[in-house]
């Protein structure tokens, strides 16, 4: 590979003058001219039968333009399970589900007015604990489950309120636990949270009443699949329908699905043409967009006393929330390698995703990796523990390294995990605890070191579609669909761009996202980016290098070969003297307007679906991610607070295509996990209500929670990645609650089972453990 | 999104006052609106107008009058936490003014509006009690003076009259011989529990006075009179070996209430813990001043 | 309109004179006008977030004669006779200020929503402490919230524009 130029360089972001300034305009800030307001009434019943509905009030009150219900949208969406209607229809199964929407001239009016609302219901039992929703006798909370529309993958399961069950069948369990020495069983759970991105959900829709075309402006992370999905469920032709990208003020999954876009369109129908804008406040952001999946996971392991993994059984619930949304796929990709990184010959998982009467859980940030490592990386101490062997050692004893058959079929290159356990260990001293519990300042502290480790997979296969065109001017437009979600997508795809044109960064700019003019691509989601669209926008660039090439070999007289990029410029390879800027060959020849381009197409060729009945594929993700992070933490006896001195997080990126961007990255993911490690949990009572929908309660963690934290940035190629890039987005807190966990377990010799870590239950562990000494 | 109201600005207490008395439970005072803004856009409570003392000159001072700090209602949080006379007299009291919510509201909030709220996880009020604060209410017709003991009724609820404001915060200087602390746990937003120990000995190292108080566990702070029982007339040694059976009594006075700050029993434990860490920073106070 | 308490025809309107980024405006206001919502849907500044609306995050922070303000839960009358600063009069006839660039500089951003508010939270501590230390700094930022960057870049960008900010000659 040619010398890289900016590739691999800590380059500032070139998003940056427009958020440092306030100029940039977000979803939630845009203005459209015309625009209506629109207001949306929520459930106040976690389940029930609507019996009536009163809009009369509103629809009389002044400024008001359109009154809806689940009536006037007879429509229903999902991802994979066609199960949620776009405005509650003849039930509701979660308190925050959108039942009525209005639209008016102000949003003070459109306020009022949905308050003039009345609903009617007649309640019904209501399921509040995935693993109860599922006991037989239970009473479904979607009755017409079995004639959804599905997609082909879904598989169901003989009990009530499934709406995925994922299996793993490798050796055979039973077999294995005869032959360890050690068999530990433990229960594992993790509370609903949520994304809380700073900026809250919004959506602007608008229907041309002559064509009927579609357009919604929404800041989604995956703008195909929304239009996919919106236009399925509305019954239009794609064309009918337009998706413009604005901004996004930070997602971590949030932003995916469908929350305020149904609602939107449903109004827009009846706007007489006009632009309708629905926006969620804080409070409804918490109680009725996509929370991240609370989960139960039982975890069985035998082991020989040598350290070496015989079998492990997991049997995971996913509490789905009310609608299946991503449920489906987070059980598959979650539940897959929930058993952790490890060679085990034996292996049987079960994953359930299982309905429940509240808010509806969706992708967040890490896709199930973080509820199977909290359960996984835990027990590994325990294990390790009741083998008097170091838990770092019993890793390296297990983990996977180059070569390994993966216990779902697939042979792994490129495992960089061995290189981020190390790292990440002796980033905190690990093994050196006496200098360190020394320091200790009273007698009821106690510290402790833990770790934990994880790979992860990313969707696949999977495509990204993209174009680079050249103007005569010499500046580059990158046509992606990747969204910029903060993550930085638009800095490492122009520094891809401007790699392979040997252009300055400064000519690169990435065109607006709108589904009408940018080529197609997944999703934003699943770390994929960097790998898939960076190698779209790698293979586009080289499609119109050459293009240029060809172009450029009559006006330098040489033949295409023996030309060379630089500096904006195309050159003789042997004289560079003799160059042409490459604008000036745009120009040229399609003249001052002209502009070159050149399309790509990318996806992982040999990625194969899971089988259904054994989970298992030969090339189940495009690529994996591994990492490992470590902790040390202090915990108050009296009180149960814990607090984190410091902790490291070594991630195998395969290649940093800007080092400045994956520490941002790690950092940022390591500040999420120990919001979810200490603090977050969004409470939802025995009535089904959210309790905390608001900052002032449900806690985020602040600079002052926070440890030194060590980002180490480890590279383990990817062949098949852009400069042998994998991806870095999501593991960032996967790890994160398991090693704190672990820490607080070596500092005060309890395990503690649930998350969060408050304070709280960190001392009832305490007293609990003290009581059974005494 | 607040509903319309209108506003008064009256420029002297008397005038607020009147207002009051005329429009009653349909107005209020508005100082910093930190709280009651709040309040108001979450659609908790309505008022047809909201009365602005902010133009009421006088009422944001920090003086030292014969040993007793007096404090302008309308003093803001902020500006205590950097006020000087406050720093030397009542370091306690400052470095509690420093923590309270972020800079924020500290810059917006006033000491006086804080009071008058009664939000239950204030901090302030705990602190006063033990401090011996009185507080100045004054109306049209007269002025008198609140000891911070009896100010608060229940949560949200004050035993100002209707047309009464609140004017100044008296807080008499620390003698020498004391100590003051204020500390607070939480791990939300707002505290979950907070607590106040004033310690007074003599020169033989015997209490000779004590106050304790407890806040934010429950729906009002409260003074705690047989943990103060316990302590008074001990040696700090024997005080010490006390505290567990005074933390005790406190936690269970606290009235504390299980919500999303925590259960009962757990905010009961914890105003043992923090009356216990006062009492041994007082301690230490004492030794690195010696 | 806003079905309040009071009644229609006692609708009430202040006038207000006060200073936006630099430049003297003169308006009309009513009581319950949020200061955040002048400011964006009036003059068209939306630099100025709203995300918590609780005073929790500080994305809508202003600055009000330097001193951070949770726009959000400010009535728009009390920026009468003050000086109110958002984001978009930081930089000075297209120069960037220190904390804008250092922000830029060391990754102190990522989504940029909490970022306006960062940075003049940020101005407002480095104006009153121009050499903080790590716990002032922490201390005074501990009010605004970032989902994004985990902080760590955030508090090197205001360590170095401090240092930027008191270097001889500016």
């Amino acid at each position: 590979m040619a010398e890289l130029t900016i590739v691999g360089k800590p380059i500032t972001r070139v998003d940056a003058q427009e958020k440092v300034t306030g100029e940039a305009v977000y979803g939630y800030d845009l203005v459209l001219p015309d625009m209506l307001y629109g207001k949306t009434v929520f459930s106040t019943r976690p389940h029930a039968k609507i019996k009536r509905i009163d809009t009369g009030k509103a629809r009389e009150f002044p400024g008001v333009v359109a009154v809806i219900t689940g009536k006037d949208a007879p429509w229903t969406h999902g991802e994979s399970i066609k199960d949620k209607p776009f405005l509650a229809h003849d039930k509701v199964r979660y308190i925050g589900e959108p039942v009525a929407a209005v639209a008016a001239e102000d949003e003070d009016t459109a306020q009022a007015a949905a308050a003039l609302i009345e609903v009617e219901y007649e309640d019904l039992p209501a399921y509040l604990s995935p693993e109860e929703a599922c006991k037989p006798g239970a009473l479904p909370i979607h009755e017409d489950f079995a004639g959804y529309r599905k997609s082909d993958f879904i598989v169901t399961a003989p009990l009530p309120n499934v709406c995925e069950h994922f299996k793993l069948r490798t050796g055979d369990v039973e077999r294995g636990f005869r032959e360890s020495d050690l068999v530990l069983e433990e229960r594992y759970t993790l509370p609903t949270i949520q994304h809380a991105a700073m900026e809250p959900h919004s959506a602007h829709a608008q229907v041309d009443p002559a064509s009927g075309r579609v357009t919604i402006w929404v800041a989604n992370d995956a703008p195909f699949r929304a239009l996919h999905e919106i236009a399925e469920a509305l019954g239009l032709p794609l064309e009918k329908i337009r998706l413009i990208n604005p901004l996004q003020g930070g997602g971590f999954g949030s932003k995916g699905g469908l929350k305020v876009e149904p609602i939107a369109s449903a109004l827009a129908y009846h706007t007489g043409g006009r632009p309708v804008r629905v926006k969620f406040n804080r409070q409804e952001t918490f109680i009725s967009t996509l929370t991240r999946h609370e989960a139960i996971l039982y975890i069985k392991s035998g082991v020989k006393k040598s350290g070496s993994l015989c079998a492990r059984q997991m049997t995971i619930y996913w509490g789905a929330g009310a609608y299946a949304e991503k449920s489906p796929t987070v059980c598959i990709r979650g539940s897959l390698p929930a058993p952790g990184p490890y060679r085990i010959p034996h292996v049987k998982v079960d994953g359930y995703a299982v309905y429940t009467n509240k808010p509806v859980s969706g992708a967040f940030r890490g896709y199930g990796i973080p509820q199977g490592a909290w359960a996984c990386e835990q027990h590994m101490d325990e294990l390790a523990k009741r083998l008097g062997m170091d838990p770092l050692e019993l890793r390296l004893k297990n983990v996977f390294v180059d070569g390994d058959l993966a216990y779902w079929g697939e042979k792994l290159h490129s495992v960089g995990l061995k290189e981020t356990l190390i790292k990440a260990a002796e980033a905190i001293e690990w093994g050196k605890d006496d200098i360190s519990k020394s320091k200790i300042r009273s007698p009821n502290l106690k510290r402790g070191k833990g770790l934990a480790c994880i790979s992860k997979p990313t969707r696949t296969p999977t495509l990204s579609k993209a174009a680079v065109l050249i103007d005569a001017s010499g500046g580059v437009t990158v046509l992606a669909g990747t969204v910029e979600i903060g993550q930085g997508c638009s800095t490492i795809l122009s520094q891809v761009a401007a790699e392979e044109l040997k252009v300055p960064l400064e000519k690169v700019r990435m065109a607006p996202l709108d589904t009408d003019v940018i080529p197609f691509d997944a999703s934003t989601t699943s770390s994929r980016s960097t790998y898939h669209m960076g190698n779209a926008v790698r293979l586009a660039a080289i499609d119109v290098r050459e293009k240029l090439a060809e172009m450029a070999s009559p006006m330098l007289e040489a033949g295409k070969d023996d030309l060379s990029f630089a500096d904006g410029k195309i050159h003789l390879k042997e004289q560079p003297q003799m160059a042409l800027p490459i604008g000036e060959v745009v120009r040229r020849r399609l003249g001052a307007s002209g502009f070159l381009r050149g399309d790509s197409s990318y996806t992982f060729e040999i990625g194969k679906d899971l089988d259904l009945e054994t989970g298992h594929s030969e090339h189940a993700s495009a690529f994996y991610m591994y990492a490992t992070q470590a902790a040390e933490a202090e915990v108050d006896e009296e009180t149960g607070r814990v607090r984190l001195l410091r902790m490291s997080a070594a991630h195998d990126v395969g290649k940093a295509i800007n080092p400045l961007n994956c520490e941002g990255q790690i950092e940022g993911g390591l500040a999420m996990g120990i919001g979810s490690a200490l603090h977050e949990h969004l409470v939802v009572d025995e009535t089904g209500k959210v309790r905390n929908p608001s900052f002032l309660d449900y806690h985020l963690a602040t600079s002052l929670d926070l440890p030194k934290m060590i980002p180490i940035i480890v590279e383990c190629p990817e062949p098949e990645g852009p400069y042998g890039a994998k991806g870095l987005g999501e593991p960032g807190l996967a790890p994160t609650p398991a090693a704190i966990g672990n820490a607080v377990a070596n500092a005060l010799g309890i395990r503690i089972y649930d998350l969060p870590l408050s304070p709280e239950r960190v001392y009832w562990a305490i007293r609990r453990m003290k009581k059974k000494v005494a | 999104m607040l509903r319309r109201f209108r506003l008064e600005e009256p420029e002297t207490v008397k005038d607020a006052s009147a207002l009051l008395a005329r429009y009653g439970e349909a107005s209020r005072i508005y100082a910093g609106g930190t709280e009651l803004l709040l309040a108001m856009k979450e659609g908790l409570i309505q008022y047809e107008r909201l009365i602005n003392v902010k133009k009421i000159p006088g009422l944001d001072r920090v003086e030292l009058e014969n040993g007793v700090v007096r404090i302008g209602a309308l003093t803001t949080h902020r500006s205590l936490e950097n006020d000087p006379l406050l720093r030397q007299q009542l370091p306690a009291f400052g470095q509690m003014e420093r923590n309270i919510a972020n800079v924020r509201v500290r810059e917006m909030g006033t000491l006086g509006g804080n009071l008058c709220f009664a939000e239950p996880h204030a901090d302030p009020g705990t602190l006063l009690m033990v401090l011996g604060a009185k507080l100045m209410a004054e109306k049209t017709s007269s002025k008198r003076e609140i000891a911070a003991e009896q100010f608060f009724v229940d949560a949200y609820e004050t035993c100002l009259e209707p047309d009464e404001l609140l004017t100044e915060i008296r807080i008499p200087s620390t003698p020498r011989r004391a100590g003051v602390a204020y500390l607070k746990f939480g791990y939300l937003e707002r505290p979950s529990v907070g607590l106040g120990l004033f310690l007074a000995w003599n020169g033989a190292d015997t209490i000779t006075e004590a106050r304790v108080a407890v806040g934010c566990a429950g729906p009002k702070p409260r003074r705690v009179e047989e943990s103060e029982g316990l302590l008074k007339g001990k040696t700090s040694k024997e005080a010490s070996a006390l505290l567990g059976r005074a933390g005790e009594i406190a936690g269970r006075a606290a009235d504390a209430i299980s919500d999303l700050h925590g259960a009962a029993d757990y905010k009961q434990h914890i105003v043992g813990v923090l009356l216990k860490r006062a009492f041994q920073q007082i301690l230490q106070d004492r030794s690195s001043k010696a | 309109m806003a079905e309040g308490t009071a009644k229609a025809e006692d609708r009430q309107f202040i006038p207000i004179s006060f200073t936006l980024n630099g430049t003297t405006q003169q308006t009309q206001v009513e009581p319950h006008e949020l200061l955040i919502d002048v400011i964006r849907n009036r003059f068209g500044l939306t630099g100025t977030k709203r995300s918590c609306d609780v005073q929790v995050c500080g994305a809508c922070t202003v600055l009000v004669d330097g001193r951070p303000m949770s726009s959000c839960t400010t009535l728009a009358f009390e920026a009468r006779g003050h000086e109110v600063l958002t984001i978009e009069g930081l930089a000075k006839n297209g120069k960037l200020h220190p904390l804008q660039a250092a922000f830029i500089e060391h990754g102190g951003f990522q989504c940029g929503f909490c970022t306006p508010g960062m940075i003049l939270a940020a101005k407002a501590l480095l104006d009153q402490n121009p050499e903080p230390n790590r716990e002032e700094i922490i201390h005074f930022m501990e009010g605004n919230i970032c989902r994004c960057t985990g902080y760590k870049k955030i508090l090197e960008s205001i360590v170095a524009a401090a240092k930027i900010l008191r270097s001889p000659g500016r």
